[in-house]
């Protein structure tokens, strides 16, 4: 209770408590996340088992409409699926594919930042040089070519099965360079300190001072990355499920329901493919606004 | 300044020698071309032969050797769907794809530019404030949607424009297809480069308001409002011009960014160009294709990157050259 009250009465909630649209995103954000968290008790039906879809229920809208059905409130897609329950299984796909690739890209890009900005010279360089050339290249490029080239080669059937963990690699992969840059020039400014000299002088491991000392004094910088890059990760994966290169059909994500939608969308099924596109967008802006905030929060200078 | 130069095009190269080994490796590991060629029930005698004539049994560095000579020399291979060389597909998909982009940074340069620098005149007012909140949208909403909310409102709702594809495109100069010459073509082109312009209307808004802003406050525009010049002419002569080296800068390289939403335009619009003959190739497993695209685009991507920091440290005499 006294950790709660603490955590409520914190700088931090309270500059946010303060700010109308970051509280308000905040809320819409934790509300999905509690939605994605608990889709499987949440959604009404299981939209990967086959055996509860039935082909005569397809097609139907909304439960509003006269021809709706309560049994499905935002209605059924072109196979019969409960339109409610893949877009919260697929909320919940897009939500740990997003948290996954940014996992990946803060261990890659700190991981690296820091090895270029405590060993200047030629491994710090070949890093760096290697980073530059990814950002040259937009990470959407990279991803889309990454995601095509594995498929040409494996071929889709395996790809559809290990379709979530490559889709967490291939983002994480093409979006590390940017923290790699930025704890880099954050650990050289770092390393200069008198602190780093003193743990030197006492005598402490290099590999003790880079992990104990100038990581935990490089890392706010990343937290404003991070937030922001959780909503460039889900739009990613939406993107590549959208072009055909993300997660199948039969496992859809928020993108890959907006890729189905797509076809019955000109002929009058609006409702497959606008609340999944609804739940994409809420999910991004909130994240979005929330990471504008904590941005200012952070680095109150920059206006 | 000449070692700079001569840095970044050696830099350049070696990217270049790096996507053609990834090229390479693709081609080469994946899948048989003898029994592309020959069909499955050829022997194992002629399969050989096709081999060597070929040149595929020579050693991995070696072949290596003649496909990037090939490359250089402007083959890419052909296209196992197409039954042509791959060179020739790209060429005859360019134009769209071009013109798209060219109608889109039009867009931008027409519409968003101005708007950021309106935005940072009157920060307070209405517009500027609805102008800031789309794009706040703007880079929220991927490209896909926008471009389906284009789609539903302009041509099924209101029926304005065409809802897909070139449609006939004409011939000019005898190798170029262009949108440009009739009325309904340019009808065509409207609603994809407005889709494609939307994600980088946000950039340009911000970049625009923020140097608008500090070019506002600086010294030189305050002198000349104590000269008593008007408000207009210090807006567009001085504060503005000021402001057009960043805007160039990372307005090339955001052109080439924006090839990769092409990708995803274009197949939603079914436009023609490089990006839907992209996806196509993914769905038909056209490899020989795809390993094409993916040399041409780096190429471009790599060229861009290199002329738009060449030209910056020509525009701009401040910057510090790391080149020693």
């Amino acid at each position: 209770m006294r950790a709660i009250h603490l955590f409520w009465n914190s700088a931090f909630i309270k500059a946010l408590r303060s700010d109308t649209v970051a509280s308000l995103s905040a809320v819409i954000l934790l509300f999905l996340i509690f939605l994605a968290l608990f889709a499987p008790l949440l959604s009404p039906h299981t939209p990967y088992d086959l055996s509860t879809i039935d082909i005569l229920d397809s097609n139907m809208p909304p439960a509003w409409d006269a021809k709706g059905s309560v049994h499905f409130l935002l209605g059924t897609d072109n196979q019969g699926r409960d339109v409610l329950s893949s877009v919260l299984y697929g909320l919940r796909l897009s939500v740990i594919i997003g948290l996954g690739a940014v996992v990946v890209q803060v261990v890659l890009g700190v991981t690296l930042g820091l090895i270029a900005g405590y060993k200047e010279g030629m491994i710090g360089a070949l890093i760096m040089r290697i980073a530059d050339i990814e950002l040259s290249f937009s990470t959407y490029i990279i991803a889309i070519f990454s995601g095509a080239i594995i498929q040409a080669s494996c071929g889709i059937e395996y790809y559809n099965t290990i379709a979530m963990p490559l889709l967490i690699g291939i983002i994480g992969i093409s979006e590390w360079p940017q923290y790699a840059r930025t704890v880099r020039a954050k650990v050289l400014s770092e390393k200069k300190k008198e602190y780093v000299e003193a743990a030197r002088v006492i005598g402490l491991r290099p590999l003790h001072i880079m992990w104990k000392h100038i990581l935990p004094n490089s890392l706010s910088p990343v937290l404003v990355i991070c937030t922001v890059q959780v909503a460039n990760a889900v739009m990613s994966e939406a993107a590549l499920s959208f072009l055909g290169l993300g997660m199948p059909p039969t496992q859809p994500s928020l993108g890959s329901l907006i890729k189905d939608g797509f076809h019955y969308f000109f002929s009058g099924s609006w409702w497959i493919i606008t609340f999944p596109s609804l739940a994409l967008i809420l999910l991004i802006v909130s994240i979005n606004s929330l990471g504008d905030f904590v941005r200012d929060y952070l680095n109150p200078r920059k206006i | 300044m000449v070692a700079f130069i001569v840095k970044r095009v050696i830099q350049a190269c070696i990217v270049m020698v790096i996507v053609s080994c990834i090229a390479f490796a693709v081609k080469y590991s994946f899948g048989d071309p003898t029994r592309d060629m020959l069909g499955m029930s050829a022997s194992a005698e002629a399969r050989a032969e096709l081999r060597t004539q070929l040149g595929l049994d020579k050693p991995v560095f070696e072949q290596w050797i003649v496909f990037v000579g090939n490359v250089l020399r402007g083959n890419l291979g052909d296209s196992y769907f197409y039954r042509e060389p791959a060179m020739d597909v790209i060429l005859s998909r360019l134009p769209a794809t071009v013109e798209l982009v060219c109608m889109a940074t039009l867009i931008i340069v027409c519409v968003a530019i101005p708007a950021g620098v309106y935005v940072a005149c009157n920060p307070s007012s209405l517009i500027s404030k609805t102008i800031m909140l789309i794009s706040m949208l703007g880079v929220s909403i991927p490209v896909f949607l926008t471009s389906m909310f284009l789609i539903y409102v302009f041509s099924i709702q209101l029926n304005l424009f065409p809802s897909f594809g070139r449609g006939e495109p004409v011939e000019i100069l005898g190798f170029w297809t262009t949108n440009f010459t009739t009325f309904s073509n340019f009808l065509h082109i409207l609603l994809p480069s407005l889709a494609l312009s939307s994600i980088m209307f946000p950039l340009f808004v911000r970049i625009t308001r923020s140097d608008m802003k500090e070019a506002l406050t600086s010294e030189y525009v305050r002198y000349a409002q104590a000269k008593g010049l008007s408000r207009k002419r210090i807006v567009w002569r001085h504060a503005f011009r000021n402001t057009l080296l960043p805007l160039v800068t990372i307005g090339g390289v955001q052109v080439g960014t924006m090839v990769a939403f092409t990708i995803l335009t274009e197949s939603v619009f079914q436009w023609q160009g490089l990006g839907y003959m992209f996806i196509e190739a993914v769905s038909r497993a056209d490899t020989g294709l795809l390993v094409a695209y993916l040399l041409f685009t780096s190429f471009i991507f790599v060229t861009i990157n290199t002329l738009v920091d060449i030209i910056y440290t020509f525009i701009d005499p401040t910057i510090t050259i790391k080149g020693n």
